[in-house]
């Protein structure tokens, strides 16, 4: 295999000028919010020509780690873990199950289900919560975690459907049909051999899912309140309630973002197989 | 493809399919039922008002600018987006030093909570103190500090720059699946046939990828449509509802101003646009395939 590819050195200085530009481009803009959460106050506000404070602090981190002023924001820290954790595990669970199905069996009206499964994609949040927020409050849920838990479920289910039936398509038949011969039952066959040959398969959907649900604001902005915010609504009460407090802004920003972008680096590879064996198909 | 007993089925369908049907199908239907009503939550009687809300939606100005604004930024975000995530595709589809370092760092933007986005551009939009006017400051390239954010056109235009930064590496991402998915022999054929390499891009690679573009496109686009999070954080529909996108129209309307009837109309109007553009999407790469 002969690839004659001349490759000038004008082609490569390009090529790494654009490498250079992209990272500044994405990591920049991130890292200005990490550095104007440890810049002192009257740094942040001099207008100073430098780029990095001269005396950099964590005060503010320590402010919402562990001061009495952190507390509300430390809970909606606790609730969103508490939320997307279990949101995630009953849609992984029940999705699965589903996912199955439809990747495994025919049955009358699968068709318009997938269709169905689509469609729930391009419906606007707003067109669904005001009868969730209706419902909430006649059932006593609004504000509370179960509430929330319930609606993201619902909420991610459809997408977790979706990856995962991918996943499962791609599976050889061959495997279960011996063991429908050595006389398995349909649950046997999906928990004893499906399930631990997909688990990269589960564990990227899984991911995909806590990640989304960590990030969702719509729905929670809505439903909960003091009780079950979630980490999302908490960082955005310190730029409307009041004055903008832009140090504190940063820093909860900083913090909010910590958990899903440490899964989406440690965790790439699955990501994106998981977002390209969801979408790309 | 076999069939399944029906006890077996209803068990592993059932409950996935009931989550469904009360976040998405009991809602839509009964949003439909409020847009026919006089709905407002503080008031203890919702009297049934016909087409009332609908017909108030075509004399709602505010509607009407708020679509403008909307389809604006759909179709620049978007076309932006797709440009330059296909720019970083093909960058990340050579053979390069740090290639993997890029590849990593590109979860970054995709991974921020929309929110942490949305605060994040405005702290540096911010006119007095932000580092976008110190950056182009130091430069030279302006002379004073500029309000990002306060005129209407100008704050649309900086809200889609927050956007692009946020949702291009998720494209990015799809289309290097697409780039990787295509076989080397084929670029090997067309260098026989002495193919430069603009050739080789219009004939093989844009053709090649073009279902993955199609579906980056549409999702994009339904996404788009349906932004919220950023005009909370970044501008709350202002200055002067320059940035008022449509779903945040809707929420103002419904939680704000209190009126559940016109926010589930407008939120329905909103369903069957994004129904209507996703169809003429699929339509169109349809006939294409004929």
């Amino acid at each position: 295999m002969i690839r004659k590819r001349k490759k000038n050195t004008l082609f490569k200085v390009l090529i790494y000028l654009s490498a250079v530009v992209l990272t500044l481009y994405i990591l920049g803009p991130f890292l200005w919010m990490f550095i104007s959460s440890i810049s002192p106050e009257i740094e942040l506000i001099s207008g100073s020509r430098k780029w990095f404070p001269s005396n950099p602090t964590l005060k503010r981190y320590e402010a919402l780690i562990n001061k009495v002023e952190g507390a509300r924001f430390r809970t909606a820290f606790f609730n969103s873990l508490i939320v997307a954790t279990i949101s995630t595990i009953l849609t992984m669970f029940f999705g699965t199950l589903a996912a199955y199905c439809y990747a495994r069996f025919k049955f009358k009206g699968k068709k318009s289900m997938v269709l169905g499964i689509l469609f729930t994609q391009m419906l606007p949040g707003a067109a669904i919560v005001i009868p969730i927020y209706l419902f909430m409050s006649s059932l006593n849920l609004l504000d509370t975690k179960v509430g929330l838990i319930l609606v993201y479920t619902g909420f991610i289910m459809p997408v977790a459907i979706w990856i995962l039936k991918n996943y499962f398509i791609s599976i050889p038949q061959e495997i279960e049909e011996a063991a429908i011969i050595d006389g398995a039952t349909t649950f046997q066959i999906l928990f004893r051999i499906i399930i631990p040959l997909v688990t990269p398969a589960l564990f990227a959907t899984g991911l995909y899912s806590f990640i989304t649900t960590w990030n969702e604001f719509f729905f929670a902005l809505i439903l909960t309140g003091s009780n079950s915010k979630t980490i999302p609504v908490a960082i955005t009460e310190f730029s409307t309630q009041g004055g903008v407090d832009y140090g504190m802004m940063c820093t909860a920003g900083v913090i909010g973002s910590i958990i899903p972008l440490v899964i989406a680096i440690i965790f790439k590879d699955y990501l994106v197989s998981g977002l390209t064996a969801g979408w790309a198909k | 493809m076999k069939n399944l007993s029906r006890k077996n089925l209803i068990t592993l369908l059932l409950p996935s399919f009931l989550f469904i049907i009360f976040v998405f199908a009991v809602p839509i239907f009964y949003s439909i039922f409020i847009s026919l009503h006089h709905y407002n939550i503080l008031l203890p009687y919702h009297p049934f008002v016909g087409f009332k809300n609908y017909i108030k939606l075509f004399q709602d100005s505010v509607f009407w600018s708020s679509l403008k604004i909307t389809l604006y930024f759909v179709v620049v975000a978007v076309t932006i987006e797709l440009s330059l995530a296909m720019l970083i595709a093909l960058l990340l589809n050579q053979d390069f030093k740090g290639r993997e370092f890029l590849r990593v760092i590109l979860m970054v933007p995709w991974a921020v909570p929309w929110v942490v986005n949305g605060i994040m551009w405005k702290w540096i939009f911010n006119s007095e103190f932000g580092v976008l006017n110190k950056l182009l400051l130091q430069i030279g390239i302006i002379e004073k500090n500029i309000k990002w954010l306060g005129k209407p056109f100008l704050a649309l235009n900086m809200m889609i720059f927050a956007d692009v930064w946020k949702e291009t590496p998720f494209i990015a991402i799809l289309l290097l699946a697409g780039l990787q998915a295509i076989p080397i022999d084929y670029y090997e054929a067309a260098e026989i046939e002495g193919a430069n390499s603009w050739v080789k891009f219009c004939r093989i690679t844009l053709p090649l990828l073009k279902p993955v573009t199609f579906v980056a496109l549409s999702l994009r686009t339904i996404w788009a449509f349906k932004s919220f999070d950023l005009v909370y954080a970044l501008t709350q529909g202002g200055p002067s509802q320059g940035t008022n996108l449509l779903n945040f129209y809707i929420y103002q309307t419904t939680f704000s101003h209190l009126d559940f009837g016109y926010g589930a109309t407008l939120s329905l109007v909103l369903t069957i646009i994004i129904l209507v553009i996703t169809l003429l999407f699929y339509k169109f790469i349809l006939t294409e395939e004929e």
